[in-house]
C-alpha cells in the first residue's frame, strides 16, 4: 500500500516538474522568437540609418531647379514619416520584449511577445519605405529617370504593405486591451 | 503490472501537459502573421526599387517574381484570417475551421518567407502554362471533365495550316467586289 502512495507521489511528481519544464521551455523558446524578431527589425532600421545619411550627398547632387525636385521632396516626407514609425516600433519591440521573462503568466508572456514581434514587423516596414524612398532620390541624382516610374509604383505598393502591418498592429493591441479590461 | 500501470498513466499524462502547452492559436496571432508576411511584402518591394534603380533588368524580373509570389502569399494570408475571424465570431465556434484556417495561414507566411527567397512553389509556376492539360470533353448529361479551354485546336502543323486555309477561302469568298485582286472580279 506504501509503496501503491509512494510511486502515485512520484508519479504527481514527475507530470508537475514536467509541466514546469515545458513552461520554462515555452518561455525560453518565445523569448528566442522575439530576439530574432527584433534582430531582424535592428538590421533593417539600421540599413534605413545608413541610406538616409548617403541620402544628404545625393540630394546636394541634384539641381535646386529640378522638375523631379517636387518628387524628391514627396518621396522624402513618406520616408521621414516612416522613419519615425521604424524608430519608435522598434523601441516598443524592445519594450515589450523584456517583459516576457517576467510576465505573470504563459497567456501575458505570449501577449507581450506578440506585441514585440508586430512592433518589430511595423518597423522593418516603415525601414523599407525608408529605403525605397532613397532609392528613389539616388536614382534622381544619377539621372536614372528611366526607373523612376516604377520605383515610384514599387513606394506605392511598399506603402500599402506597411498600412497592412500597421493596421494589423492596432488591431492586436486592441484585441489585447480588451482582453484585460473584461 | 500495477508498476506499468502507473507509468503508463505517467507518460499519458506528461503527454497531455505537453500538448495544452504547446497547442496555442488565438485571433490576434492570426493578425500578427499577416502582418508578418506584410511586413515580408515590402522587404521584396525594397529589392524590386533596388532592381529597378540599378537598372538590372535580370534582377528587376527575378525580384518582380518574388515580389508577385510574396503577394500571392498576402492574398491568401488575409483569406484565411478573414475564415479564422468569421469561425471565431461564430456561435459556437467552429474549430475545425479555426485550425485548418491557421494552418493556412502559417502556410501562407512559409510561402512568403520562402518566396522572398527565390524559393516559389512549381505549382504557383505551372498555373500560368495549363496547355499541357488534356482535353477530354463533356456534356451536360455526362459528368466528364470540363474541357480545357487553354488548349490551341490548331497546335500541330497539318491542323494549322487547314485552319489558315479555310480562313483563306472564307476570306476571299467575302471580298468586295471591287478589289482588283479578287479572283471574281469582272474584268
Amino acid at each position: 500500500m506504501n509503496r501503491k502512495k509512494c510511486l502515485l507521489l512520484l508519479a504527481a511528481g514527475l507530470v508537475s516538474f514536467g509541466a514546469v519544464l515545458n513552461v520554462c521551455a515555452d518561455r525560453a523558446g518565445l523569448i528566442e522568437e522575439t530576439q530574432t524578431a527584433i534582430g531582424a527589425a535592428e538590421k533593417a532600421v539600421e540599413a534605413a540609418r545608413a541610406d538616409i545619411s548617403r541620402g544628404k550627398e545625393l540630394i546636394a547632387r541634384i539641381p535646386e531647379d529640378s522638375p523631379l525636385m517636387l518628387d524628391v521632396m514627396q518621396m522624402l516626407e513618406a520616408a521621414s514619416e516612416n522613419w519615425t514609425v521604424a524608430v519608435e516600433s522598434l523601441e516598443g519591440a524592445k519594450k515589450s520584449a523584456q517583459k516576457i521573462e517576467s510576465a505573470p503568466s504563459d497567456v501575458v508572456a505570449e501577449d507581450f511577445s506578440l506585441l514585440s514581434r508586430v512592433n518589430a514587423a511595423v518597423a522593418v516596414s516603415g525601414a523599407k519605405v525608408v529605403q525605397i524612398g532613397l532609392v528613389y532620390v539616388e536614382a534622381v541624382a544619377n539621372e536614372k529617370t528611366e526607373s523612376l516610374d516604377l520605383i515610384r509604383s514599387t513606394m506605392q505598393d511598399a506603402l500599402a504593405s506597411t498600412s497592412q502591418v500597421q493596421f494589423n498592429y492596432e488591431r492586436i493591441k486592441t484585441i489585447i486591451a480588451e482582453k484585460y479590461s473584461k | 503490472m500495477k508498476k506499468h500501470k502507473i507509468i503508463r498513466e505517467i507518460a499519458l499524462a506528461a503527454f497531455v501537459v505537453s500538448l495544452s502547452a504547446g497547442a496555442f492559436a488565438s485571433l490576434e496571432s492570426t493578425k500578427a502573421i499577416v502582418a508578418e508576411i506584410a511586413s515580408v511584402a515590402a522587404d521584396a518591394k525594397y529589392a524590386v526599387a533596388v532592381a529597378a534603380g540599378q537598372g538590372d533588368v535580370t534582377a528587376l524580373d527575378e525580384a518582380t517574381r518574388r515580389s508577385d509570389a510574396v503577394d500571392s502569399a498576402v492574398a491568401d494570408a488575409i483569406d484565411a484570417m478573414e475564415e479564422y475571424e468569421a469561425a471565431y465570431n461564430a456561435t459556437p465556434q467552429n474549430t475545425d475551421v479555426m485550425e485548418s484556417a491557421m494552418e493556412k495561414l502559417n502556410s501562407a507566411l512559409q510561402k512568403a518567407k520562402d518566396a522572398k527567397e527565390g524559393v516559389i512553389p512549381e505549382d504557383a509556376q505551372a498555373s500560368n502554362n495549363n496547355q499541357d492539360q488534356d482535353n477530354t470533353g463533356g456534356s451536360p448529361k455526362d459528368t466528364f471533365d470540363p474541357p480545357n479551354i487553354y488548349a490551341k485546336p490548331w497546335d500541330t502543323q497539318g491542323l494549322n495550316e487547314f485552319y489558315q486555309n479555310l480562313f483563306q477561302d472564307f476570306y476571299q469568298s467575302g471580298a468586295p467586289i471591287q478589289d482588283t485582286n479578287h479572283p471574281n472580279t469582272p474584268i
